[in-house]
């Protein structure tokens, strides 16, 4: 039987259970993380039954010779300096102490009691935005409570953990934390690694064992989304080359550089992560998730008559790699014209003259992304590349009669897609470009609940811009396929891009108009 | 995820529309002519445009390893 045991509090640095760990790049990763966000205290919790790894237990490690236990060990890091005296004091709930130590809480890791890959479930807090004129995109990441003795302490992130072969390979952790993404926050239990690699398994296994896991196929990845309730969205690259540093004159698949922002664009704007497949250079195969994206400087412009993909020209992504940590930051780099994409891992400059030790990312594989999956809702039969090829159709069809009719001074025009729940665009989405215009709004959030077809769950969102500055939303049906895709309705923010729709209904041809449209709501 | 989502997506996910922003030169709506010409125009413009996004994964690709 396990005996009580003291919470321990120390000092975040070389004497601290990070420390005691082995140096690998994960743990190495992990230290510069924490001392670029200021990390100052460790709480430990010698005692921590964790959901996972009781499934991981349950799974492998019961029947191991070795005896493992099946409790672990959970890790708080603090960005304010903590004794054990001031802990217990702040533990009678109410004092400034208290609230000092939530506003300064990092996050937590679960530390297995497996040598080999000893970190278990770790969420860390965002770095602070270092530029709040172009912030990162970061919606798929959660609120998670951690209580110690009954107190709770809130992180904004999204868990990593590292993969332990036994019951989880790379794929599998990239898929577990892809579970986590806030777009599911309301309908769907986050299963353990344990339960993905069984699904996947299920009706994929093609002979090889489940446990120790060695890896799963694509086929198995789709098939262990779908068992979760959920339904495979995949991405395929679009271009190919050789790499001459790759020491292989064999042409690898890839992204061009607008297909891959785009697509992680309209993915992770709409919540999702993004399972990355394809290929370390000097690594092979491998899977990492990829949870968030800062945007190229500055809107893109366009020219008259021309379209700009809002995401098509991302600068950073930001992915968690079981080989490393979480949120890694990789610059999306095009060696040559067309693609395809490299993703080169980048460390922050942050508090780097602190450093006790090397940024393990700073020396790690560029990654060349071949393949894009996503895990959706399964109501959401659209997939991003119909939405996207939609979204082009209509800016352009509608940047081509700006010109026209205005002798080649009009701006070109900038698109963007996400997926979006109804109730969410007529709420806070919609009021985003009408602040200011109540009776617009208003008069718009009518006329879409009045004039418009029933609208389904979820919506493929299209919004076209001048610049920064929104001028139309698109409203398109995401439960029809592919050949049946209509449009519900056409929200016109401008009051001149309301008579380009009014010209196009009455003479552009009638398919064009109603599906690829839908209704036309005037909303300023 | 309402407030991060305003702080996040900037530009034009977050901004206001202008209403009034003149982007024809004339207050004169598009004749059929335009619609035509301009339908046209985007037509050609497309098929190049939409390219990237109509790759479709292959039998080879959904038979790959995603590593270990």
């Amino acid at each position: 039987m396990l005996s009580a045991k003291k919470f321990r509090v120390h000092v975040f640095g070389t004497g601290d259970p990070l420390a005691d760990l082995p140096q690998t790049s994960q743990v190495q990763y992990l230290r510069c993380y924490l001392e670029d966000l200021g990390a100052e205290a460790v709480i430990e919790e010698p005692h921590y039954f964790d959901r996972d790894y009781l499934a991981e237990f349950g799974a492998f490690y019961s029947t191991s010779a070795t005896g493992y236990l099946n409790v672990c060990r959970r890790l708080h890091f603090f960005g304010v300096p903590c004794s054990r005296q001031q802990f217990i004091h702040a533990l009678r709930g109410g004092n400034r102490l208290l609230k000092r130590l939530k506003d300064a809480y990092l996050g937590f890791a679960v530390l297995r009691p497996i040598p080999g890959a000893p970190l278990g479930r770790t969420v860390l807090r965002w770095y602070p935005e270092s530029r709040p004129s172009n912030p990162r995109m970061m919606a798929p990441s959660r609120t998670y409570l951690a209580h110690v003795a009954g107190i709770p302490f809130e992180v904004e992130g999204l868990a990593w953990q590292q993969q332990d072969t036994g019951v989880g390979a790379c794929a599998t952790v990239a898929l577990w934390s892809m579970l986590h993404a806030s777009a599911f926050d309301e309908h769907h239990a986050i299963p353990t690694t344990a339960s993905i690699t069984r699904s996947a398994h299920k009706t994929a296994a093609l002979g090889a064992r489940v446990f120790p896991s060695s890896g799963l196929s694509l086929f198995q990845v789709l098939e262990a989304i779908k068992e979760t309730g959920l339904a495979p969205l995949i991405v395929e690259g679009d271009t190919e080359a050789a790499f001459p540093f790759t020491g292989s004159t064999a042409p690898m698949r890839g992204f061009t550089r607008g297909r891959f922002g785009a697509s992680c664009g309209t993915l992770i704007r709409s919540g999702y992560t993004a399972l990355l497949v394809g290929k370390g250079v000097g690594l092979g195969a491998h899977a990492i998730c990829a949870v968030g994206f800062r945007p190229g400087s500055g809107a893109p412009v366009a020219r008259s008559g021309e379209v700009a993909l809002d995401d098509g020209n991302i600068e950073l992504v930001y992915v968690h790699d079981d080989n490393i940590g979480p949120g890694m930051r990789c610059r999306v780099v095009e060696p040559k014209p067309g693609g395809p994409v490299v993703l080169y891992p980048e460390p922050p400059k942050t508090n780097s003259h602190l450093r006790t030790t090397p940024n393990p990312c700073a020396n790690y594989h560029p990654f060349v992304p071949a393949t894009l999956v996503a895990a959706v809702h399964n109501e959401v039969r659209l997939s991003s590349d119909t939405l996207s090829r939609h979204a082009l159709s209509v800016s352009v069809l509608l940047s081509k009669l700006l010109t026209l009719r205005s002798g080649g001074t009009s701006p070109g025009l900038t698109v963007g897609t996400r997926f979006v729940r109804l109730r969410d665009y007529l709420g806070e989405e919609l009021s985003s470009p009408l602040s200011g215009n109540a009776r617009a709004l208003g008069k718009a959030r009518v006329e879409l609940c009045e004039r418009v077809r029933p609208m389904s769950l979820h919506l493929g969102l299209i919004r076209i811009a001048v610049g920064g500055t929104p001028i139309a939303d698109v409203l398109v049906d995401t439960t029809d396929s592919k050949s049946n895709m209509a449009a519900f309705a056409f929200v016109s923010f401008n009051q001149d891009i309301s008579r380009c729709v009014r010209s196009l209904q009455s003479s552009a041809p009638a398919a064009l108009v109603d599906r690829g449209l839908g209704v036309l709501v005037e909303a300023h | 995820m309402s407030e991060k989502r305003k702080k996040d997506d900037g530009r034009m996910w977050t901004g206001a529309a202008e209403p009034q922003r003149r982007l024809l030169a004339t207050s004169e709506a598009p004749n059929s002519d335009d619609v035509r010409r301009a339908v046209a125009a985007a037509d050609q413009d497309l098929s190049e445009l939409a390219r990237p996004f109509t790759t479709e994964p292959t039998q080879e690709t959904l038979s790959q390893s995603t590593g270990s």
